[in-house]
């Protein structure tokens, strides 16, 4: 059969709606409520540090040159 | 820090003043560091859901040896005060005073390679007491993963840990010996205390989640 937009998209359609749920990451595969809870802040700490990081930079940055500004000369 | 941030010339002063630029080693380390705190963030992360989803009473798993966290406390002490004479070596660099700071370098280095000994004999006896990775019959005893997860996710965070920290220990060793020739520029010196600095603050997370938790 020959491989083309207009089968291929249907059979990603199926492969998408009626292929049965994985359930393989780490809190499908338990479940229990501790997990949950892990998943959840950890997820938040991971998600909230890249802008910390370069918030702090940008912050940094900041602070060197209103430093720099404010010297006499 | 290009040009462009050059300022005018001031009047009655022939010079322009100039914004100091940030030293090329020090964005790339800046750089490097935000890479490792995401990758120390996502094993910490792994660990603690890990360490969530095991049953309870099987972690640490039972037959599994404890971790020393009397003699790792002594030693995050050691790592820590290793920091210190870091800041003091930056002070006394600051201060042009060469004698004073190639000394607390060479502190410094001695301490962090004490860390990494110390390490070196935990991990010898853990290993000697059935602490691996595989831990395969404790696993089988506990009927589960945990005995496994529990070696693997100590020689994992606390050997990149390490690893770090023998790393660091290299680069200090190589800036003590440019400083004897007068050729450790002071964006060098910078990039190196800005990881070690790292290397030691992520420390006693670590040492407070997997020894003490």
């Amino acid at each position: 059969m020959k491989i083309t937009l207009k089968n291929l998209i249907p059979a990603l359609a199926g492969c998408l709606f009626l292929a049965p749920d994985a359930s393989a990451c780490a809190v499908c595969f338990t479940g229990a409520q501790d997990t949950l809870w892990a998943y959840y802040v950890t997820a938040f700490l991971l998600t909230c540090l890249p802008f910390l990081m370069v918030g702090s930079a940008l912050y940094w940055l900041y602070c060197r040159n209103r430093a720099f500004d404010e010297t006499p000369e | 820090m290009s040009n462009s941030s050059v300022q005018g010339a001031v009047p009655g002063n022939t010079a322009p003043r100039q914004r100091e630029q940030v030293p090329a080693p020090v964005i790339g380390m800046v750089i490097f560091v935000f890479t490792e705190m995401m990758f120390f963030g996502a094993l910490i992360s792994a660990y603690l859901i890990v360490k969530a989803g095991a049953p309870v009473g099987t972690w640490p798993p039972p037959g599994q040896p404890r971790l020393p966290w009397e003699l790792t406390g002594v030693n995050t002490v050691v790592l820590l005060a290793s920091a210190v004479f870091m800041f003091l070596a930056n002070r006394e660099y600051l201060a042009s005073n060469k004698t004073r700071s190639i000394r607390n370098l060479f502190i410094a280095t001695c301490l962090g390679l004490c860390f990494i000994l110390v390490q070196g004999y935990e991990w010898i006896s853990l290993l000697k007491h059935g602490l691996t990775l595989r831990a395969a019959d404790v696993a089988l005893a506990t009927g589960g993963v945990s005995a496994s997860s529990y070696g693997s996710f100590f020689f994992l965070i606390i050997g990149t840990h390490a690893l770090h920290v023998l790393a660091a220990v290299l680069f200090m060793v190589r800036a003590y010996a440019l400083f004897g020739s007068d050729r450790l520029g002071r964006g060098e010196f910078q990039a190196l205390q800005l990881f070690w600095y790292f290397v030691v603050g992520v420390w006693p997370i670590l040492y407070a989640l997997v020894y003490l938790s």
